[in-house]
């Protein structure tokens, strides 16, 4: 591993400074227990007899034939609708010019959003495991074509907190200087890899689905998957990604289970999502008429004691511009 | 009839048929997997990954290349695709914030829990560190190289990459890790 002429080989440091563990006994048979469950759960789909695997499907193809066919229709126009409309809007994705962006010039794009920020609550002073409060943040960002360099400029004011002991926490220990209130930041990135925009993405709908769920590292049958390939996806589009593969994530899209799409009258498109996995959220999304994101919310539904929120906290909010090109950026 | 003294080609092979027999492939690999993963990304992630590694390999075993001796690198593979989309996913979550603030709650409890794991001492820490900083394919490769124990034809197997790709990025490693680790490499050339 070591070159003889090296006055020290890193790769042998990084060996010898981060030793190899052995799994212990409950490792081991935390992990031997979840492949034989892999194991059997193939053996049970394989292990019963052609007929006796043929013949219960045949019975809920009847049972479903039988019971289910008005029912299910109704379901299926209202799919087809909310496909149609995600494939409309797909379809004036792709019409757009793909973006030229001449060599010295930016993309830059303005937000603005609330988010929840959670942090130990003994960082406040405070005899909590953790404790909640939201900031709102005005964000411009410019960066170059190939998202290498990136200038952001942020501004995060108007704290809002969720008890009174919290509120002077913050305050008495020093946070508002931490979270830079009323306070302009700039700072620059540079050698920046975002998986997003240096992945070659498929333009077709049911290949780019595949390289979500790889990118994302969860099997298809992952309990919250659509979720997840939706919140992936809705990452996609906030960037400034190739037309033809916006237009295949939102035909993607079409075919997860969301909760609502809703056409409105200046050709947006809004979308919901609902996500159980742990505290339910649902996540509400509008796009523009060209497949781009203006809006996204996340709003939980169950109160969480823990942090103190109600039921219906609005843990996330932003709204977005267009990425648009501009010949330099701002000091 | 495959037992422990069985290739790993012959027990896969048989699996296909008696999925019973892929066990048999997880007694042999899998503290190797575990070292690997737990070494690559920390204790907690490094556990789940190195258990989801033998699920994963299971469910694809139909796609196993029979031609290859042992299926050590094709499991190690998978481990560092996983390993890969840990931190993307990762870094995907904190990017608003990492950007935004120069601080990052998620990645520092992250990138702790991660150099705490083996010990507390600061050369573990640093190389961790180091490592955590690599760009992700030069990332990819080092671990293998040094955390797996890979040759460079294997790794350019498993991840699908021309040797002379192989080489530059674990040159371009070994280079980054040297600018970031120079004190310490002075202090381990006096040490011994």
């Amino acid at each position: 591993m070591s070159d003889q002429s090296d006055p020290f080989d890193p790769f042998v440091i990084l060996a010898e400074a981060v030793p190899e563990p052995t799994p212990s006994e409950r490792q081991t048979k935390a992990a031997r227990d979840a492949l034989q469950e892999a194991i059997a759960t193939e053996g049970q789909s394989s292990s019963a007899p052609v007929g006796a695997r043929f013949m219960p499907r045949v019975a809920v193809a009847l049972i479903v034939f039988l019971f289910g066919v008005v029912p299910l229709s109704l379901v299926l126009s209202r799919d087809d609708s909310a496909t149609a409309t995600l494939q409309e809007i797909a379809h004036a994705a792709r019409q757009v010019e793909p973006a030229d962006i001449p060599i010295g010039a930016f993309l830059f794009r303005e937000s603005l959003e609330r988010n929840l920020r959670i942090l130990p609550g003994s960082e406040l002073g405070l005899d909590r495991d953790f404790v909640a409060y939201s900031l709102e943040t005005e964000r411009s960002v410019w960066r170059n074509p190939e998202a290498r360099f990136v200038q952001m400029r942020t501004a995060n004011r108007d704290p809002v907190f969720y008890d009174d002991a919290v509120a002077r926490g913050y305050f008495s220990h020093g946070m508002a200087d931490v979270d830079a209130l009323d306070r302009p930041l700039t700072q620059q990135f540079t050698d920046l890899v975002d998986p997003i925009l240096e992945t070659q993405w498929s333009e077709s709908p049911e290949q780019l689905r595949s390289q979500i769920i790889d990118a994302i590292g969860r099997g298809e049958s992952a309990p919250n998957s659509s979720f997840m390939l939706f919140d992936f996806a809705i990452d996609m589009l906030a960037e400034p990604i190739p037309p033809n593969v916006r237009g295949a994530v939102l035909e993607m899209l079409g075919t997860l289970d969301l909760t609502e799409v809703i056409r409105n009258a200046d050709g947006s498109v809004r979308l919901e999502i609902e996500d159980h996995d742990g505290l339910s959220t649902r996540h509400i999304v509008v796009l523009r008429s060209d497949g781009t994101l203006a809006f996204r919310e996340i709003v939980r539904l169950e109160a969480d004691p823990e942090l103190g929120l109600p039921a219906g906290t609005v843990t996330s909010t932003g709204t977005y511009s267009r990425w648009t090109e501009v010949a330099d950026i701002e000091p | 009839m495959v037992d422990d003294t069985s290739s790993d080609v012959e027990i896969i092979s048989a699996s296909l048929i008696d999925p019973d027999c892929f066990g048999l492939l997880f007694e042999r690999h899998y503290p190797a997997v575990f070292s690997y993963a737990v070494r690559s990304i920390g204790v907690t992630e490094g556990q789940e990954i190195a258990s989801e590694v033998f699920v994963q390999a299971f469910s694809s075993r139909r796609r196993f290349d029979l031609t290859y001796r042992s299926a050590r690198p094709w499991l190690l593979g998978i481990a560092s695709n996983l390993v890969s989309t840990r931190y993307r996913s990762f870094e995907r979550r904190n990017r608003a914030y990492r950007r935004a603030f120069g601080r990052d709650s998620e990645t520092e409890e992250f990138e702790t829990e991660v150099a705490d794991r083996v010990d507390a001492s600061s050369h573990s820490e640093r190389a961790r560190a180091a490592l955590a900083a690599l760009r992700p394919p030069e990332r990819t490769v080092v671990s293998l190289f040094v955390f797996g124990g890979l040759s460079y034809q294997e790794i350019s197997q498993v991840l699908d990459l021309r040797e002379g790709t192989v080489k530059s990025r674990l040159s371009r490693g070994r280079a980054n890790l040297r600018n970031m680790l120079a004190d310490i490499g002075e202090q381990w050339g006096n040490d011994e």
